[in-house]
């Protein structure tokens, strides 16, 4: 059995390597994982013999691509070896893609070149192992015998090591089942126990399911196969959700009734639902829920689950500052949120499920960006799970976990000024969206720095939003010392352009850690703000800041930096201040050059968070 | 003859693979084929069949690898003569023997539609001292390397790289001259003879190797044999190296390398002139840069093929600043610099390969890539973006 870190790193090494190949050319990867070595020449031989007639081709640019990704490592000699776990999950990959046939007919490539002598360098010691590994795939039996005879003859002729012969059966003896799935062995290293905590990254789980071979419900049905005991499948069932659109998740266990006093349980009815369950149980798992309905007048969100959520998000910002791709990031990003102290989850909140924000999901996982949402219904994505954090103050800190319920709605853009403000509040979404407990306020700097107004300036939409705000909670009394009430979280957008990006760099915003990405501290955003309204007089961002400052509270407003798609980093390198643009256009629409990886995304929205839960 | 009948489905097939596979058939091709089958040949199994084609299409052991690697692995009906008591052709075989030999039918009187099954090979019973042959025959394995550019299209690339000049001892017949000079003295003069025009371009290819450049030796070795055997040139000079030519002055990068920094530094780089070079593939024997450098001359063309951190995606300033330093020293004293690079040219932007793609000519190393090369080592003006 592979120890399960191994097989966690090996995962992990194809998820990154999905990022920069294409289909073919991991298809073509999976080849490579029968030899002991390869050489680009086998490479190349393996190409001419499989990959050159459709459907499947893959182009010679491909083969260096694929010696140079993470897959494989130089060996010296011109060799590259692939890491032993790694190759196991390729030779399960090759035989789902293309059956065991093609195992052997790789095996006979193998033996047909190996035949050719002088093909490995002239290393007896190598050219003997690939034979043996192509002997042992045509003639297992056959490879058996050689090799039992030759090791017991091994002390009188000394032409092979003694090592020679463990590692060969080591490598036998490893060789796959050719039944074994590649889905099946990407769930069993998902859901695997770990003695040390290693785990199988989110992300990488995603760039897994878009293997060749491999999907998402073929996965997930092997989970609900692993999940044979109640609490595992409960456990395993957001990830099967996530991974199968169909999955219709096991009903909630029905919690024991609690043994109170009638006080107790007469709070508990008047308490807001979810706090009340918080205060009851601490420790209690947040429950499926989809919301009912909403009344403006009470100024909080029913409905006929108790365990209503804490608080609602609102995400606005004017047309085309990436509403509807932030949403489909939030979603990817909380996906591979490592943090060790959450225990929460971001998932659709409408069952069914929205299509407009599966097919953004979608679009943004396949490298697209997400065209534009139709209807004036906002997006809506639940944030639900606990949260550790540290309670009390002083000498009396004490570790803690809090509850996390709410609810994200990601608003579509209102119009813009040639509006007036009372006919926008009039549209029930701005009535909604007043209501909301804080603000996602996306700004797009691009444009102001690129000096695009196709869609409107960002001042334009934010006097139209403030006005629309304003109106509303002036009317039902509910503006906090003249101020509107939210706390915001600005999001300066599209951190990845590099008309902003080499710009902050240049101004020494941001800061490059050894491994990760780049980062911007909350000092250093107000700072990038700041040199954003120098760096764009007169395009009425400054205009815009200082409406933020006027119209909240200073003390419920946060700045960030964040983009959606993210850095490039190709292979699993961190991204290179060189080569970090992910997106290019590729005729007149922009595409990802690899997965989207979302920056800072997930940071504004766990600060309004903790901000609301606090208030309340 | 009458008018043929349409070929089988499967020669189709056959010659379409062909083609994807660099084999440059024509209809003439095509038409051999039809008149050699009409005349009998190939009637007497699959086997016979791509012997013909082996015979009347590979121009090389290459070309003859990849005819029988695709007889083998596609798809082809097999049959086979029953020398006296087979039955008739099977229908395929008859099909496809009648109509490539048009209506001038040669009677296959006993063609077998049977597969052919070659003879299982058992296993030496002896231990041996490696791994014994499976013995499995299985399907034909194509073993020759087919890469982008093949031998015959390199050298004819090269062959184009010329400066004619007449030197050496009057040895060609001037017909001009000799006529002009008898009508101009009316008397029987001697033939005026000129000196043989000889081919005097001199050629520097500089390689990159190892690293990122290890994936392309194979392709990279043939294009260098390739033009060593048949390029005709004056002089050929093959020297190896690793990522750079040498290294120059610590650059004073403070910042990050944006763009501006480094079109800032330009100027201050100098030309190298310390560095390292090897005759080699192993890297073992060393050539002083020194040295390369003072046997270049005006008549002598640089060709650099290297990547140039493309293939890793990776954009270093201090291998930029070296290779322009590099660059200076070959531009200031050679005929014409190009670049060859064997990574794609969808790799070059964002890395060092785009960076230096701004200040000499660099092309893919593609057959269009070495043509344009060829094109501007002959004297091509080309614009790039910053000149040295």
């Amino acid at each position: 059995m592979i120890p399960h870190a191994s097989r966690v790193r090996a995962a992990g090494l194809l998820a990154g390597a999905r990022e920069t190949l294409s289909d073919a050319a991991l298809e073509l990867a999976y080849h490579l994982a029968v030899p002991v070595v390869v050489s680009p020449t086998f490479l190349h031989l393996v190409r001419m013999n499989f990959f050159l007639d459709p459907p499947v081709t893959v182009a010679y640019e491909d083969e260096a691509r694929l010696l140079l990704s993470p897959l494989c490592r130089e060996v010296g000699h011109g060799f590259y070896d692939i890491d032993p776990d790694l190759r196991t999950l390729m030779i399960v990959g090759l035989t789902t893609r293309f059956g065991p046939q093609r195992l052997r007919q790789v095996a006979i490539l193998l033996e047909r070149y190996t035949e050719r002598g002088e093909v490995w360098g002239g290393l007896p010691e190598l050219e003997r192992a690939q034979r043996l590994t192509a002997l042992s795939l045509l003639k297992p039996d056959q490879a058996a015998s050689w090799l039992a005879g030759r090791e017991g003859a091994a002390g009188q002729q000394s032409d092979l090591r003694p090592e020679w012969f463990v590692a060969m059966r080591r490598r036998i003896s490893d060789q796959p089942e050719p039944a074994r799935r590649l889905a099946a062995e990407i769930a069993q290293t998902w859901c695997m126990p770990s003695p040390r905590w290693e785990t199988l990254n989110p992300a990488a789980l995603t760039a897994l399911m878009s293997l060749p071979g491999v999907s998402g419900p073929q996965i997930a049905s092997v989970l609900r196969g692993l999940a044979d005991d109640e609490a595992v499948a409960r456990s395993l069932s957001a990830t099967i959700g996530t991974l199968d659109p169909e999955y219709s998740p096991p009903p909630p266990p029905v919690p024991p009734e609690p043994k109170q006093s009638p006080e107790k349980a007469g709070r508990q009815l008047v308490a807001p639902a979810g706090v009340a369950e918080q205060l009851i149980n601490p420790e209690a798992e947040p429950r499926g829920h989809v919301m009912d309905s909403w009344h403006p007048e009470q100024g909080r969100p029913t409905g006929t689950d108790p365990a209503s959520p804490i608080g609602r998000i609102a995400v606005v910002g004017a047309a085309g500052t990436g509403k509807t791709t932030f949403a489909a990031a939030l979603y990817l990003a909380a996906l591979s949120h490592a943090g060790a102290d959450a225990y929460w989850s971001l998932h659709r909140a409408r069952e069914p499920h929205d299509p407009r924000l599966d097919r953004a999901i979608s679009q943004l996982r396949s490298r697209r960006f997400p065209s534009p949402v139709e209807g004036v219904r906002p997006l809506e994505l639940r944030l639900a799970g606990q949260i550790d954090e540290a309670r009390g103050g002083g000498r009396f800190v004490r570790p803690g976990r809090r509850r996390v319920d709410c609810m994200v709605e990601v608003y579509q853009a209102m119009q813009s000024s040639a509006v007036s403000a009372t006919q926008t509040a009039e549209a029930a979404d701005v009535e909604r969206m007043a209501h909301a407990d804080a603000l996602l306020y996306l700004v797009d700097p691009v444009r102001e720095l690129a000096g695009d107004r196709r869609w409107g300036t960002n001042f334009q939409f934010f006097n139209v939003l403030l006005e629309a705000l304003m109106v509303e909670l002036g009317r039902s009394n509910r503006l906090d010392r003249g101020r509107l009430p939210h706390h915001v979280a600005v999001c300066l957008t599209k951190f990845d352009h590099p008309k902003v990006f080499e710009g902050a760099v240049t101004a020494g915003l941001v800061t490059f850690p050894e491994h990760g990405d780049p980062r911007m501290s909350d000092t250093q955003a107000i700072q990038y703000l700041n040199w954003l309204c120098e760096s764009t007089p007169g395009s009425g961002i400054s205009l815009l800041r200082d409406g933020l400052r006027r119209h909240f509270h200073a003390d419920r407003l946060a700045y960030f930096a964040t983009s959606s798609v993210g850095f490039y980093r190709p292979n699993i390198r961190p991204p290179a201040l060189a080569d970090y643009r992910n997106v290019v256009v590729v005729g007149e629409r922009p595409h990802l050059r690899g997965l989207a990886r979302p920056w800072n995304v997930m940071e504004p929205l766990l600060h309004v968070e903790r901000a609301v839960a606090t208030r309340h | 003859m009458t008018d043929p009948r349409p070929l089988p489905e499967f020669i189709d097939r056959l010659i379409r693979q062909l083609r994807q596979r660099g084999l440059p058939l024509g209809v003439d091709d095509c038409r051999v084929l039809r008149a050699a089958v009409a005349m009998g040949f190939g009637w007497e199994s699959t086997q016979s069949l791509c012997k013909l084609c082996v015979a009347l299409w590979a121009k090389s052991l290459r070309d003859t690898a990849v005819i029988e690697a695709v007889f083998a692995q596609s798809d082809i009906p097999q049959w086979t003569r029953s020398p006296a008591t087979g039955p008739r052709a099977g229908p395929v075989a008859e099909e496809a023997a009648s109509a490539l030999a048009g209506d001038s039918d040669p009677d296959p009187e006993a063609v077998d539609a049977g597969v052919f099954i070659p003879p299982d090979v058992a296993p030496a019973p002896a231990m041996t001292a490696t791994p014994p042959a499976s013995g499995v025959t299985g399907p034909h394995m194509m073993l020759v390397p087919r890469y982008p550019a093949t031998e015959r299209e390199v050298v004819q690339v090269w062959r184009g790289l010329r400066r004619a000049r007449r030197a050496g001892p009057p040895a060609e017949l001037d017909v001009g001259a000799t006529v002009d000079r008898r009508c101009r003295l009316g008397v029987v003069t001697p033939a005026v003879l000129v000196p043989a025009r000889l081919n005097t371009a001199r050629l520097v290819l500089l390689v990159d190797r190892g690293g990122s450049m290890t994936p392309y030796h194979d392709y990279v070795d043939h294009v260098t044999d390739a033009v060593r055997s048949g390029a005709r040139l004056a002089h050929l000079t093959v020297a190896y190296f690793r990522n750079v030519l040498g290294h120059g002055d610590h650059w004073p990068l403070a910042g990050p390398p944006v763009p501006s920094v480094l079109d800032d530094l330009l100027p201050l780089v100098q030309p190298l002139s310390d560095g390292c070079l090897y005759h080699d593939r192993e890297m073992t024997i060393p050539i002083p840069l020194t040295e390369l450098l003072n046997g270049l001359g005006a008549e002598t063309s640089v060709v650099i093929i290297s990547d140039a951190g493309a293939s890793r995606g990776a954009l270093s300033p201090t291998r930029v600043l070296d290779t322009i330093s590099a660059l200076k020293a070959l531009i200031g004293r050679a005929g014409a610099v190009v670049w060859l690079n064997p990574a794609s040219a969808a790799q070059w932007p964002r890395t060092t390969a785009g960076r230096v793609a701004r200040h000499v000519a660099m092309y893919p190393l593609t057959l269009d890539g070495m043509y344009r090369a060829v094109d501007v080592l002959r004297g091509r003006q080309i614009q790039v973006e910053r000149p040295l």
